[in-house]
């Protein structure tokens, strides 16, 4: 006969606890001194907004990255790119230091810059002149050159004061012509946009309605983007967005 | 997310959020990554949650959120539990406690996050077979053999302690 000492459970009643009839009941007892809950309801919700603005910034880096490849591809095939004041795509055609990071480094030379009359050479994908930005030629894609609105966005989060944050980001968000780039932004005070403006000459944000934030908090943001900005290599700005109401179709491929 | 919306977000996470951080605690052992769980999967939930709704999924949805949450902490290598010579900080038993506690932490600590997960949902959370299975993405079979697995593995923890108890 077995003995068990003092302290130890009994063992027929244990093996009762390892039933699977009666381990709810054993694993009750492991919760049965659940302490406070830390958090509450609102905490919850914070977080889920901070999810649910994420996954929107997400998207629109998408949406912004595929609609700059285009918009890119296009300027590629209808000329030189004319607008002097703002940073345009890296191997644009007309932009002689330029270099599309897709081109063939074999072969010298900037991209763009071979024969054809818009930059767009007849032979095969990959070779300099093809549409500039897309890497592979015209029947290849890649990652859209120019400064990510992500990164305007991280920039700006990080400057905002602590009573002020960003509003729920459009879905079409994107780098408008002039290197603006326009967000939403909340208060105590309310609602206003906060237009920013990057530029080779530097950087401004500007609040409309004014009364948000302050202008020493604006040159604050303003700084904060150009770092970024800099940061990142001072990419070009690419104006870009989503190219129509619908999404391509896909299933027709 | 519109008002009405987020009031039935908050009922929800208001009712349900005691009994998912009781689950979680027994899927983890922890009472602070129980609390980081919960609120993770509440706020995949509240991203979701109008969709979620209307498809009157809602327990479901935060319920695999949860499972996929604690068995991605396992997945981590920098948050892998390490192997200390002595025994990490415990409970007090309490006076009510004749040791069953304590034995029953142990073998489930012992247990593989696989077969925790289904020994949790389906003696805890009371989930049927097929409730487990579509909780976890696998299949009926694999749910019936890591339950027995897992059953078998806390008798022998069990069988273990007490031959450990007996020993002069």
């Amino acid at each position: 006969m077995s003995h068990h000492p003092a302290g130890t459970p009994e063992p027929a009643r244990l093996r009762a606890a390892f039933e699977p009839a009666r381990l709810r009941a054993a694993l009750a007892t492991l919760v049965a001194d659940e302490p406070a809950l830390p958090s509450t309801v609102d905490d919850v919700e914070r977080r889920g907004r901070r999810l649910a603005r994420r996954r929107l910034t997400g998207l629109a880096a998408v949406f912004l990255i595929a609609g700059a490849g285009v918009t890119v591809g296009v300027v590629g095939l209808t000329g030189p790119g004319t607008d002097s004041g703002t940073p345009t795509a890296a191997g644009v055609p007309g932009e002689p230091a330029a270099e599309a990071p897709g081109g063939n480094p074999a072969a010298g030379g900037p991209a763009g810059a071979a024969d054809g009359p818009a930059g767009v050479s007849d032979g095969p994908a990959g070779v300099p002149g093809g549409p500039a930005g897309v890497p592979g030629g015209p029947a290849g894609t890649g990652l859209a050159v120019g400064f990510p609105v992500g990164s305007a966005v991280d920039a700006v989060l990080t400057a905002l004061p602590a009573a002020v944050t960003l509003g729920d980001l459009p879905m079409d968000i994107h780098w408008r012509e002039g290197g603006r780039l326009d967000l939403p932004v909340t208060g105590g005070a309310g609602e206003a946009t906060l237009a920013l403006e990057v530029t080779d000459g530097g950087c401004a944000a500007t609040l409309e309605p004014a009364g948000l934030l302050s202008a020493a908090e604006l040159e604050t943001v303003a700084g904060a983007v150009c770092d970024a900005w800099r940061a990142a290599g001072s990419p070009a700005i690419v104006p870009g967005g989503p190219v129509g109401e619908e999404q391509p179709e896909y299933a027709n491929r | 997310m519109k008002q009405q919306d987020l009031d039935g977000f908050r009922e929800y996470a208001t009712t349900r959020r005691g009994y998912l951080r009781r689950t979680a605690y027994l899927l983890c052992g922890d009472w602070h990554l129980a609390d980081d769980l919960v609120q993770d999967a509440l706020a995949k939930l509240y991203v979701r949650w109008r969709r979620v709704r209307a498809k009157g999924t809602v327990d479901s949805y935060v319920r695999k959120m949860l499972v996929n949450g604690y068995l991605a902490t396992h997945r981590r290598s920098w948050r892998r539990e390490v192997s200390t010579p002595q025994p990490p900080e415990l409970a007090a038993p309490s006076s009510t406690d004749d040791g069953t506690r304590e034995l029953l932490v142990r073998a489930l600590a012992g247990l593989p996050p696989s077969q925790r997960t289904i020994i949790v949902l389906r003696y805890w959370n009371d989930l049927s077979i097929e409730q487990t299975a579509a909780t976890l993405g696998c299949s009926v079979g694999n749910v019936k053999s890591q339950a027995a697995r897992g059953l078998h593995h806390l008798r022998a923890a069990l069988d273990a302690a007490m031959f450990e108890g007996v020993q002069p």
